[in-house]
């Protein structure tokens, strides 16, 4: 009889475990497009989301100015400035100010120096390096390279708030294009994005 | 049983009252702009949206010297609030879809009767047709 026992509850846990690696087998990832409605939206994050509408709003704001068609040359040399985050997350700004930069050299309007940066940081060392190479070898001075005529800067926020059980979070983006030549904020706009919820859901 | 009737009538009308938020509009009796409206074809595959939104007009204008820029007003025809996904696909002189890194769906609300307008500038100057896709999520 103890012996039976012992042999059904074997059988039952192996069933189990059997059955919970079938359901796991069955939780597999699957691709999603980026762009689409199905990726995920949480309270507690900027999502892909909220930075491609971000990014696409400031540049539709922008390029809807005018800014870049009066500038004197063409197309326009940008440089990035200071993007402060904020906000309560570790964040890489560069998924707002990439998708601005790309959005920006296709309208072929603008083109972004990598070779001047805040502080002396490049984003392209090597192409630095190599420019004043070829300039020590030709004896000529160090070279200075397309100086921006308009620099980008920016600050990300986080607003929070909530009532009852429902909770509500404002990132917003603010940009700023500043004229070199003059010091003067040329373009400056600000998108906001407010989510709500009870908690973190799946979907839009 | 006689205490959870007055209840669940209670929550129904506010469910009701609440659902049934419409917007007012007033606008000048005649617009001083004119808008350059287009021409356009439409492909319905969900009945039920357009029932419930359609689409007024679309316009269109340039912005930045040599971008087009689409601008298409809707109209939700019902007296609830009801939220609309949208996208703006560009197409060049040869029919060639043109990307934009930001291009994405967009996530619209719109009370009961009201009328809003949607915009996109085309990524490039090469992009001179759009698609506008719209979807009940």
């Amino acid at each position: 009889m103890k012996n039976r026992n012992a042999l059904v509850r074997l059988v039952a846990i192996s069933g189990l475990g059997l059955g919970l690696l079938a359901f796991s087998g069955c939780q597999s990832a699957r691709y999603i497009d980026s762009e689409g409605t199905e990726t995920i939206v949480t309270l507690d994050q900027i999502n892909i989301q909220d930075w491609n509408n971000a990014a696409n709003e400031l540049v539709t704001s922008l390029l809807e100015s005018g800014v870049l068609e009066r500038a004197p040359e063409q197309p326009v040399i940008l440089g990035i400035s200071r993007i402060t985050n904020n906000t309560m997350q570790q964040v890489d700004t560069d998924s707002l100010v990439k998708k601005i930069r790309v959005d920006l050299n296709k309208t072929g309007k603008v083109v972004t120096t990598t070779t001047v940066g805040l502080g002396g940081r490049v984003e392209d060392p090597l192409a630095k390096e190599t420019a004043e190479y070829q300039a020590f070898m030709n004896d000529q001075p160090n070279p200075a390279g397309a100086m921006p005529q308009y620099t980008l800067s920016g600050k990300l926020l986080e607003d929070r708030s909530s009532t009852g059980r429902t909770r509500q979070v404002t990132y917003t983006f603010q940009m700023t294009l500043t004229e070199v030549a003059t010091g003067l904020a040329v373009w400056e706009d600000e998108k906001q994005i407010t989510k709500q919820g009870k908690r973190s859901s799946v979907g839009w | 049983m006689k205490k959870l009737i007055p209840i669940l009538a209670a929550m129904a009308a506010t469910a009701f009252i609440s659902g049934c938020s419409s917007v007012n509009t007033v606008t000048r009796a005649e617009n001083v702009g004119s808008p350059n409206i287009v021409n356009d074809r439409r492909i319905t595959t969900d009945p039920g949206l357009e029932g419930n939104v359609s689409v007024i007009e679309v316009a269109e204008g340039q912005v930045s010297g040599n971008l087009a820029k689409i601008q298409v007003t809707l109209v939700n025809k019902t007296r609830r609030a009801l939220t609309v996904n949208y996208l703006f696909e560009w197409r060049d002189l040869d029919g060639m879809q043109v990307s934009a890194s930001s291009s994405t769906w967009k996530s619209l609300r719109l009370m009961g009767g009201e009328v809003r307008s949607i915009s996109a500038v085309a990524p490039t100057p090469n992009a001179v047709d759009f698609m506008l896709k719209l979807q009940e999520p």
